[in-house]
């Protein structure tokens, strides 16, 4: 099926100006100065119902930084290990868990109901509705992974908000909201939204809930594979890597790098095919509201010629599961890793994803090679 | 069900585990080490930063060996060793002549971080380019293997736009890796 964005991205193409790398801010999609309003009162509306100490947890700075830095921490296995986030000022995401690498704000477990549904509500207010129901997807996930026994910290409750900054449409603000498989940091200036970098991740990938199964990530999967299978012989022989990949190359920790692209180039596609490449990252690029994803799209759009898909590992997945294959999308202004991870013992059940603008993270633009 | 949606009512209900969560779940990597190497290509230079990250079983067969006096803590001139050592597994070669590497920066954990365990270590190593005009071929080489390892290799987008890169090969486990570029002339 295709993105319903992909429609949007189309009208919204013209009203951005852009060459190559050099992408100008595109324009404001309709309707995204009142979704600032909605998502700044959802914010407002949070904090109002915190204590004076626990807005003090969960409110920070957001001051502009030249650049996102690794930071190390330690802990975890028994303090035999040093785990690695991306810190931006005092923000800090990873794929590791909050036991191991803290996130800055406070914790859904550390919230009363209320206080725990106004935050929900933020996160309701800045995604699209199937951003939304993946990221608890992938806290369903963790749920369960909690349920099954680890030796860190696990579950719903340790899923951690931060806002960065003051909600309003008169500076930029930020939300940050994460934990284990999961880094989100949604950056709101006036009528523009952004979610660059963010991670989506799973462990376990398919999971029972309620009597049914989940499988996170499932169409960041499913569409990579039907994709590579519209691919002709030719351009397959381009996308496919003769090597193994196995870890994500662009984790956290690695803002500001861009490395030289492989694969197949989307020039080198078809019509359709360029539809399925743009609908695959949609994945990523529709988690955010709809109203602020729509220029997004546009703009990934209008580089798609100079966006790559590589792939490596299995061509075929078993139906109803992930496959072990890992898979990257590289453009002017994009870049997507989704690899399959070993720990665990089955790489279809566990895998991380990264998203990153190589022009554009945290609501800073960037110069490119 | 639409695959990967999953109802918005998650909180409210029971999240249930059932046989397809493994009774013990590793987050982490543990028997493997992790060896990410960068390089960033100048006209005049070739930097390569490795980013090594042992798991936490390999972690103490590494401490171990680094901490040779055994005081339980890991000097400048240890740190230095171990960092010679992954130098002498790893061989960059320019055009079919080796390009001896050196060690520019490094970093490991803290002493007391490491005196708990061994974390990322990270090591800045660097070659000389001859600069000369027209195409190059690169080769980097890891024997590097105290655990089993999973590499990674990869070259950032070159800044300078005299350079352009024409190719890039791997072994299967990217242990081995070609660059090909070519340098534009300056004139």
């Amino acid at each position: 099926m295709k993105h319903p964005l992909l429609a949007a991205s189309i009208t919204t193409l013209a009203l951005i100006a852009c060459r190559g790398a050099s992408c100008a801010a595109p324009a404001a999609a309709p309707g995204a100065a009142a979704q600032t309003r909605a998502a700044a009162a959802a914010a407002q509306a949070f904090l109002q119902t915190l204590s004076v100490e626990q807005r003090g947890q969960v409110q920070f700075d957001f001051a502009p930084q030249p650049k996102a830095g690794a930071a190390a921490f330690k802990g975890g296995m028994n303090g035999r290990m040093s785990f690695v986030g991306e810190q931006y000022g005092k923000a800090v995401w990873s794929n590791y868990p909050v036991s191991d690498v803290p996130r800055p704000g406070l914790a859904l477990g550390k919230l009363n109901g209320p206080q725990r549904q106004a935050a929900l509500h933020v996160l309701q207010a800045i995604l699209s509705a199937k951003g939304y129901d993946k990221v608890q997807a992938i806290m369903g996930s963790d749920q369960a992974l909690s349920e099954g026994g680890t030796n860190y910290a696990s579950g719903i409750a340790h899923y951690t908000i931060g806002i960065f900054g003051k909600p309003g449409a008169a500076s930029p603000w930020m939300v940050q909201f994460g934990g284990h498989h999961l880094g989100l940091n949604v950056v709101i200036a006036g009528a523009r939204g952004t979610m660059t970098p963010a991670l989506t991740g799973a462990q376990p990938a398919v999971y029972q809930r309620d009597g049914k199964t989940v499988r996170v990530l499932a169409r960041e999967n499913d569409k990579a594979f039907d994709l590579l299978a519209a691919l002709t012989p030719a351009q397959r022989k381009q996308a496919v890597l003769d090597y193994e990949v196995g870890d994500l190359v662009l984790g956290p920790g690695h803002d500001g790098d861009t490395i030289v692209p492989e694969g197949v180039k989307g020039a080198a596609l078809d019509a359709r095919q360029r539809d399925m490449l743009l609908d695959l990252i949609g994945e990523w690029a529709g988690i955010i509201n709809d109203a602020y994803a729509a220029p997004r799209m546009a703009e990934l759009r209008a580089g798609l010629d100079q966006t790559y898909f590589a792939w490596s590992g299995p061509q075929t997945h078993e139906p109803g599961k992930n496959g072990a294959a890992y898979y990257r999308i590289q453009g002017p202004r994009v870049v997507i890793e989704f690899a399959p991870q070993a720990p665990g013992g089955d790489l279809t059940m566990h895998v991380h994803t990264v998203y990153r603008d190589p022009a554009e993270a945290y609501g800073q633009v960037r110069a490119t090679p | 069900m639409t695959p990967g949606a999953g109802p918005r009512t998650l909180l409210a209900g029971c999240a249930v585990a059932l046989a397809l969560v493994p009774a013990s779940a590793h987050a982490h990597r543990l028997d493997e080490y992790l060896q990410a190497a960068t390089l960033r290509l100048a006209a005049d230079r070739v930097a390569v930063h490795l980013r090594l990250v042992p798991g936490a079983d390999v972690a103490r067969l590494l401490w171990d060996g680094m901490d040779r006096d055994g005081d339980g803590r890991l000097s400048p001139a240890e740190q230095q060793a171990y960092a010679r050592r992954v130098m002498d597994d790893v061989a960059l070669e320019v055009d079919g002549h080796p390009a001896p590497l050196t060690l520019v920066t490094w970093s490991f954990p803290t002493r007391a971080d490491m005196a708990q365990g061994v974390g990322q270590i990270s090591l800045g190593l660097d070659a000389p380019l001859a600069g000369t005009p027209g195409a190059h071929r690169l080769r980097l080489v890891s024997r590097h293997r105290p655990a089993p390892s999973v590499y990674l290799v990869n070259t950032l987008a070159p800044a300078d736009g005299a350079i352009r890169i024409t190719g890039q090969r791997r072994s299967v486990d990217q242990a081995a890796y070609d660059l090909d570029f070519a340098l534009g002339s300056r004139d």
